[in-house]
């Protein structure tokens, strides 16, 4: 089973593909606790992304997406710059400390500040659409239910006109 | 449409600077910082259409990074041929 840190801008996107409960079936996702508190927070706007964070809780508190703590908090605290949050540092720390081989996260420029110390530590940065591409890989889902969830995606984010929707629907083509 | 009060710290310097220009432009405290405000979010939502017209002609091919770096910067051309490179391998790879 493959498996990765995700931050809240992964889960969102995830919940928003409709494919959440079937990722986690064939992706170990885990989550540092700022990461919790985080989505804790966003159930107070009534929008998607509000309702996509209140299902990405529900699947942490049955434990289908594993909540863990870091060992060493002070490390993810020296990662905190303009553009990297506690949340995104604390997926960084988590996923060096359990040698987690991924990261999933969607928020570029975090993704960006993080890079160099993921690939020195071995660590592959993915965006959400990642997830997608494994149950197809895995022949959990057909082409059209990959297209669908991935174009769910775009449209749930606000991804339209944007490199995002032309990255994942060159890819959908090419398939 | 309605508005609401927000309450910003600012440090003491700042808050002579903008009771300076209030003076001088015989404008309200408020009005200025509203102003100052509205012009930051104008700038950065003009210079964030920018990159994201220049990161979709990078990723069609359309742009060469090297003009990409002209337009943007360095910086901003780096992170977004990364961001090109991690969302094509993570539809292509998977996790």
């Amino acid at each position: 089973m493959k498996e990765a840190v995700a931050d809240t801008s992964a889960l969102v996107s995830l919940a928003l593909s409709g494919k959440m409960e079937l990722i986690l079936r064939h992706v170990k996702i885990s989550v540092p606790p700022t990461i919790k508190a985080k989505l804790e927070e966003m159930p107070r706007f009534p929008d998607e992304e509000g309702t996509a964070a209140k299902k990405a809780l529900s699947m942490i508190e049955s434990g289908k997406i594993s909540l863990q703590k870091i060992a060493k908090s002070e490390e993810a605290e020296k990662l905190v710059t303009k553009n990297i949050d506690l949340g995104e540092a604390e997926c960084f720390q988590l996923a060096t400390e359990r040698k987690m081989p991924a990261i999933l996260m969607d928020d570029l420029a975090a993704s960006y500040g993080l890079s160099e110390k993921a690939w020195k530590n071995g660590i592959r940065m993915r965006i959400s659409a990642a997830a997608i591409t494994e149950l197809l890989a895995a022949g959990e889902i057909s082409k059209g239910a990959a297209r669908k969830a991935l174009n769910k995606m775009i449209k749930n984010r606000k991804w339209e006109k944007t490199t995002m929707e032309y990255l994942i629907k060159k890819h959908l083509e090419e398939k | 449409m309605g508005s609401d009060v927000v309450t910003v710290r600012f440090d003491e310097k700042t808050r002579k600077r903008i009771s300076k220009l209030s003076r001088r432009k015989l404008e309200t405290q408020s009005e200025i910082m509203r102003k100052a405000v509205l012009n930051y979010l104008e700038r950065e939502d003009e210079a964030n259409e920018i990159k994201e017209i220049v990161s979709l002609k990078y990723a069609q091919g359309k742009v060469s990074f090297e003009e990409m770096v002209r337009i943007l910067g360095y910086e901003e051309a780096r992170k977004t041929a990364y961001f090109v490179e991690v969302a094509e391998k993570s539809l292509k790879e998977g996790i």
